[in-house]
C-alpha cells in the first residue's frame, strides 16, 4: 500500500486560523504548539496574537482554583489546576494570608493579624497591599469581593486596570451588617453603609460573594438570608428566604443566571439543581428549579458517597464544583460533563481562577 | 406574500454560476451555493462571472467537496431566513432543531477525510473565503493537536522542525511545566 499523501504546506492565514482555535482551557497545548517550528513560533510571538486569541474565545477559561491550605502552623493559599494537561501554577509565597475572592484576573487575600488586604494578579505578578477598612482590628466575621472598576469592560484584558473591593462584616451580637467599598483609583475606602439584621440569629458567617450586574450577593450562614450590596447606590439590603433550606440537602451556592437575576445551585435528592427566584401569581417570591442533573449518571456511586455538596461556581465559565466524601469534581453545565479534579479535602473553600494564558506570559508562573 | 417569496426563490435558483477547477473541470452551481464564498460573491457583484469562474488554486476533487459543503449549508441558510418570521412557532423550532442536528451530522461526516485532504480543504476555504468551512476544518486540526507533543504534531502534519537544538532546549527550559 502506498504511504498516505503528506499534507500540503498551509498559507500563513490558515496557520493563524488553526492556532487561534487551540483550546484556552489547556494552556499546555499553546506552549507545545509554539515549539513545533519557527513559523508557528512567530505567530505566538506576534504582539497582536494574545489580543486576537482573547477576542476569538471571549470568555476567560477556568484554569484551576485557589484554596486555603496549611503548611505547618501557617496558612498558605494553594493553586489546584482543573486542566487535563499540565498547567502553569501561580505561586503565592506570603505566609498567613487567606484567599477570599478571585475575579477578573485578580485574587483578594486577607491577613487577619495585621488586618491587611492584598490584591494579587497571578499573571503579571503584581501585588497591592491595603488596610482592612476596620483597621486596626475587628472580631467580626467578614467577606469581600474584588472586581474590575471599568464601566462596560469585557474583562478580557483588564487585570492590570483599576479595581474595586467591596468588604462586608456582620456583628452577630447586635445584628448589624456593614459594607465599605474601596476604589483603587482614589486609593480610599468609602464610609460604611449598614443594615440591621434580626438579633439572635445564627448569621455570624458570610459566604463568598457573587457579582450580578451592579449587585453583590452574600449568603449568610443560617441559609435563610441573603445579603445584597448595591454598588451603584452604596447600600445594603437583606433578602429573607425562610424556605431556602427546603431546596438543598447540603450547602447552597449563589450563581448569576443568564437573564441577570440571582440563582442558587444545590444538591437535592442526589441531583445537582439550579434554581431561579420567581415571583408567583400571589406576589410571593419562590425558588423554581429550572435544571436538574442526576449526579449518579456522572459520578460513580462508590465515589458519590452520602453527602455530595456544591462548594463553588465559576461565573462565566459555567462550571460547578462538587465535593463528595472521597473526591472533588467539576461539572460543566453546558455539556453536563463531570471531571475529577482533586481530593475531597482540597475543596472547603473554592476560588475559581479564570484567565487567558498565551505563550510568553511567564512572569508569576514557575 | 408567500407567492412573491417563492417566485424570488425560483429566480435565485435559476441563476447558475460555472466554477472551473485547476484541472479544468466545470461545475454548475446555484448562485445561493456559490455566494457562501465571499470571494465569488464579490466577483458576482463586480459582474466578472460570465464565461465561468476560474479557480486555479482548487483541484476538481477538492472543489467537488467544497461544493457539497456549500450546497448543504446554503439550504440551511435559506431555511433559517424562512423560519425567522415564525420564531415563536414551536413546530418551526422543532424543525429547526432537527435540521441543525442533521447539519451537525453532515459536518462530522464531511470531516472524515485524511490529513492531506483536510489541509487542501483549509486552503480552499481560505482562498474562497468560506467562513463556516474554514472554521470547521481549522477547528478539526486544533482539536487534533490537543494532548500531542511537538514531535507528534510535526509528524501528523508534515512540518519540518527548523528550530536549532539550542533554541528548542531553551524554550523547553522556560516552559518546562507544559511537558511534565
Amino acid at each position: 500500500m502506498a504511504p498516505p499523501r503528506p499534507p500540503p504546506e498551509l498559507v500563513d492565514d490558515a496557520v493563524a486560523e488553526i492556532l487561534l482555535r487551540l483550546p484556552p482551557d489547556e494552556p499546555a497545548c499553546l506552549v507545545r504548539a509554539s515549539l513545533v517550528c519557527k513559523r508557528w513560533r512567530r505567530f505566538f510571538a506576534d504582539p497582536a496574537f494574545p489580543r486576537r486569541y482573547r477576542e476569538f474565545h471571549r470568555t476567560p477559561p477556568l484554569l484551576g482554583f485557589l484554596h486555603n491550605s496549611h503548611r505547618g502552623r501557617h496558612n498558605l493559599p494553594r493553586f489546584v489546576p482543573t486542566t487535563a494537561l499540565p498547567c502553569p501554577k501561580p505561586e503565592f509565597d506570603y505566609l498567613d494570608w487567606w484567599a477570599m475572592d478571585c475575579r477578573h484576573g485578580r485574587v483578594l487575600l486577607h491577613e487577619y493579624y495585621k488586618n491587611s488586604l492584598l490584591v494579587w494578579d497571578p499573571i503579571i505578578g503584581r501585588r497591592r497591599r491595603l488596610r482592612d477598612p476596620r483597621f486596626p482590628h475587628s472580631p467580626f466575621d467578614y467577606s469581600a469581593v474584588v472586581l474590575c472598576a471599568i464601566d462596560g469592560c469585557n474583562h478580557l484584558d483588564c487585570h492590570d486596570g483599576p479595581f474595586h473591593i467591596v468588604f462586608v462584616d456582620v456583628n452577630e451580637f447586635i445584628g448589624l451588617t456593614r459594607a465599605w467599598v474601596y476604589s483603587s483609583e482614589a486609593a480610599t475606602w468609602s464610609k460604611p453603609t449598614s443594615v440591621q439584621l434580626c438579633k439572635g440569629n445564627d448569621d455570624s458567617h458570610l459566604g463568598r460573594g457573587v457579582l450580578i450586574g451592579d449587585q453583590i450577593y452574600f449568603m449568610l450562614q443560617s441559609n435563610v438570608r441573603i445579603l445584597k450590596y448595591d454598588l451603584g447606590n452604596h447600600c445594603l439590603s437583606v433578602i429573607n428566604s425562610q424556605d431556602l433550606g427546603l431546596y438543598s440537602d447540603s450547602g447552597i451556592v449563589l450563581m448569576p443566571i443568564a437573564d441577570g437575576s440571582l440563582g442558587i445551585i444545590s444538591v437535592k435528592d442526589s441531583s445537582l439543581c439550579l434554581w431561579s427566584r420567581i415571583v408567583n401569581l400571589n406576589g410571593v417570591a419562590e425558588w423554581v428549579r429550572f435544571r436538574a442533573i442526576e449526579l449518579q449518571e456522572l459520578i460513580p456511586i462508590d465515589i458519590l458517597g452520602n453527602g455530595p455538596e456544591v462548594v463553588g461556581f465559576a461565573e462565566g465559565a459555567g462550571i460547578v464544583f462538587v465535593r463528595t466524601d472521597f473526591a472533588a469534581f467539576t461539572i460543566e453545565l453546558k455539556s453536563g460533563r463531570a471531571r475529577k479534579v482533586g481530593k475531597s479535602e482540597d475543596f472547603f473553600d473554592v476560588l475559581p481562577f479564570m484567565s487567558f494564558y498565551t505563550p510568553g506570559m511567564v512572569v508569576a508562573f514557575y | 406574500m408567500a407567492s412573491a417569496g417563492s417566485g424570488d426563490e425560483k429566480a435565485a435558483a435559476a441563476a447558475m454560476i460555472t466554477l472551473i477547477s485547476s484541472d479544468n473541470e466545470k461545475f454548475e452551481v446555484t448562485e445561493a451555493t456559490a455566494t457562501l464564498s465571499q470571494t465569488i460573491r464579490h466577483m458576482i457583484e463586480d459582474g466578472c462571472t460570465d464565461g465561468g469562474v476560474p479557480l486555479p488554486n482548487v483541484t476538481s476533487k477538492i472543489l467537488a467537496r467544497v461544493i457539497e459543503y456549500c450546497k448543504k449549508h446554503a439550504t440551511a441558510a435559506a431555511g433559517e431566513e424562512g423560519s425567522s418570521s415564525s420564531f415563536s412557532d414551536a413546530a418551526f423550532l422543532e424543525v429547526d432543531r432537527a435540521f441543525l442536528e442533521e447539519l451537525e451530522e453532515f459536518d462530522d461526516a464531511f470531516l472524515e477525510v485524511d490529513r492531506a485532504t483536510l489541509f487542501d480543504l483549509i486552503l480552499a476555504a481560505n482562498y474562497l473565503d468560506i467562513k463556516g468551512l474554514l472554521n470547521l476544518t481549522c477547528q478539526k486540526v486544533a482539536d487534533s493537536v490537543k494532548g500531542k507533543t511537538p514531535e507528534q504534531i510535526r509528524e501528523m502534519y508534515n512540518i519540518v522542525n527548523d528550530l536549532t537544538p539550542e533554541e528548542e532546549a531553551e524554550i523547553r527550559r522556560e516552559t518546562q511545566w507544559a511537558f511534565e
